[in-house]
């Protein structure tokens, strides 16, 4: 009994830390007034945060992507040694000068819980995993700031790869109030993980066939595995992202210790089909609105 | 859906805006324990002082040479207007009011401050509120006695154009160095600046009414302009007064 709510326990803590991390995904690198924390710009020894809360609205990873909305935390730290975390990044500036920044990355990627409808229709989770990388930005111009991340890790047994591409530009609007205008692509290749999943996808269009020795299946007596065979092996197995997307980001500074914050991202998707992590979606919008404050 | 959204997007509105009512009826307290001036809160303009610490440090870390030029904080007027008199910038904070002197062309000398950084101070003008936007000015060093070598104001127009290229200045990307510009209080009658030459010829610089950096667009100033196509390398400039600024000019 004790180890039944145990486990039942665990279940939750599990599915509530993929959601928050779920959720925090989105809002990286989304605080313009932390976006270019270029090297040693702070006092030795200062630091310079952002932490708030807000509310987020965002598809899904469901079969459809119904918009849902959530509350949201933001962080945003940076260091004077050059470390910086932004949401779900860690990263440290080892630019030499401020033509341009670089450095290595620390990142997680979300997972994303499947439904029982979708276990059913063959998909399995795709669990939140690290990833390690780089980041690499330059300035052609003074308001125009290009950036690029690539990023490696392994995400249910193989390895999943991650490339954004971005341009930012930044306007002061008014006094303190600023807009931020952003275009980028994302090239991600992840994986669904089938063994995370409580339901065989090789249920779904297979047909019952005898194999012997192990495996994943019903047991049977000795070592006979009884087992579905799917006719199309390689099928739901691909949990892509890839896609181009325009942002929108207003920032309003109510004092030097609070700001108002706020995006709107528009996202078309490449893949929407049996490989990408957002099946059927082909246009969506991402909206936030938060309150940080600096200290 | 959308109403669902909506009164979500208003609920935090309506957050924000408690809480900008907060922090404006927060901030006056804590100034008023630092301040010993009394000044009208409701006219008042801040930056914060992270913002512009980040716009300033760039100079200090600027590697390449840069002994003939310095960095100063500007106030400028957005419709370009002159600023008011008895103009104040304070540097606010917890535990320090710091009063930043502004000099006739609305500079001051910033304080690269690690405890205000830490504090997360604001920079306060006591009034102008929405009118003026605050940015880094490059000028050329006024010397003490007057004495310019034509060589040195090439090399410190040099040192600026660098530099402002090295911020990402895109104004000036394909222009050069082609002179200075000596600029004075309006009401000056003799500046006394005048160029003198290989053969130790003098010739008064005429003066005009002009800004006092070119970029700016009034006329609040008398000014001269020294063209270095017009001037011999070997030459001097002499400056019986001291100018407010001295302004690289590039074309």
């Amino acid at each position: 009994m004790i180890s039944a709510i145990g486990w039942v326990y665990t279940r939750l803590q599990l599915i509530s830390m993929k959601s928050i991390l779920f959720a925090s995904l989105f809002c990286v690198a989304r605080l313009a007034s932390a976006q270019t924390p270029a090297s040693s710009m702070l006092p030795d020894g200062s630091s310079d945060m952002y932490v708030g809360l807000g509310v987020l609205s965002e598809p899904s990873c469901e079969v459809g992507g119904e918009q849902t909305t959530r509350i949201m935390p933001n962080v945003q730290m940076q260091w004077s040694n050059g470390v910086f975390l932004r949401n779900t990044n860690l990263g440290m500036h080892l630019s030499p000068s401020s033509a341009y920044e670089v450095g290595p990355l620390l990142s997680y990627q979300r997972g994303c819980t499947a439904s029982a409808a979708r276990k059913l229709a063959g998909y399995g989770d795709v669990d939140g995993s690290f990833q390690v990388g780089g980041f690499f930005n330059f300035r052609p111009l003074s308001n125009l700031r290009l950036g690029s991340k690539l990023l490696v890790g392994t995400g249910a047994g193989r390895k999943t790869t991650y490339l954004n591409m971005e341009g930012r530009s930044y306007f002061k609007l008014a006094s303190h109030h600023g807009l931020g205008l952003s275009a980028g692509l994302t090239w991600s290749r992840r994986y669904f993980d089938s063994a995370n999943s409580r339901f065989d996808p090789n249920l779904s269009d297979g047909a019952l066939v005898n194999v012997a020795g192990p495996g994943n299946g019903f047991t049977a007596s000795g070592s006979e595995v009884l087992t579905w065979k799917s006719s199309r092996l390689d099928i739901n197995k691909n949990a892509n992202v890839r896609n181009v997307y325009l942002g929108l980001n207003w920032n309003w500074d109510l004092s030097a210790s609070w700001i108002v914050t706020s995006h709107v991202t528009a996202t078309h998707q490449f893949d929407i089909n049996q490989d990408s992590l957002w099946l059927g979606k082909r246009n969506y919008v991402t909206v936030y609105s938060g309150l940080a404050y600096r200290f | 859906m959308i109403t669902k959204y909506a009164s979500i997007f208003v609920l935090l509105q309506f957050a924000s805006v408690l809480a900008f009512a907060q922090t404006n009826s927060a901030t006056p307290v804590t100034k008023q324990a630092a301040a010993q001036a009394s000044e009208s809160q409701t006219d008042t303009e801040w930056i914060s002082y992270r913002n512009a610490y980040r716009l300033m440090i760039q100079f200090e870390k600027y590697g390449k040479p840069k002994h003939l030029i310095q960095n100063h904080f500007q106030i400028v007027s957005k419709n370009g207007s002159p600023l008011p008199d008895n103009l104040q910038l304070n540097l606010v904070s917890k535990s320090m009011r710091l009063n930043l002197p502004l000099d006739a062309a609305g500079r001051a000398s910033f304080p690269l401050l690690k405890s205000a950084y830490d504090e997360n101070a604001e920079l306060v003008l006591n009034q102008t509120a929405g009118q003026v936007n605050f940015q880094s000015r490059i000028s050329i060093i006024v010397r003490s006695d007057g004495v310019y070598e034509i060589a040195d104001l090439r090399l410190a127009c040099e040192q600026a154009m660098a530099y402002l290229k090295n911020a990402g200045d895109t104004r000036i990307s394909a222009r050069s160095c082609v002179g200075v510009r000596f600029s004075y209080a309006k009401n000056l009658q003799q500046a006394g600046i005048k160029f003198r030459g290989v053969d130790m010829q003098m010739h008064a610089l005429a003066l005009q009414e002009n800004s006092a950096f070119p970029d700016e667009s009034n006329k609040a100033y008398k000014t001269a302009n020294l063209r270095f196509a017009d001037a011999a390398e070997k030459g001097q400039l002499l400056a019986q007064q001291a100018p407010i600024a001295i302004a690289p000019l590039f074309e």
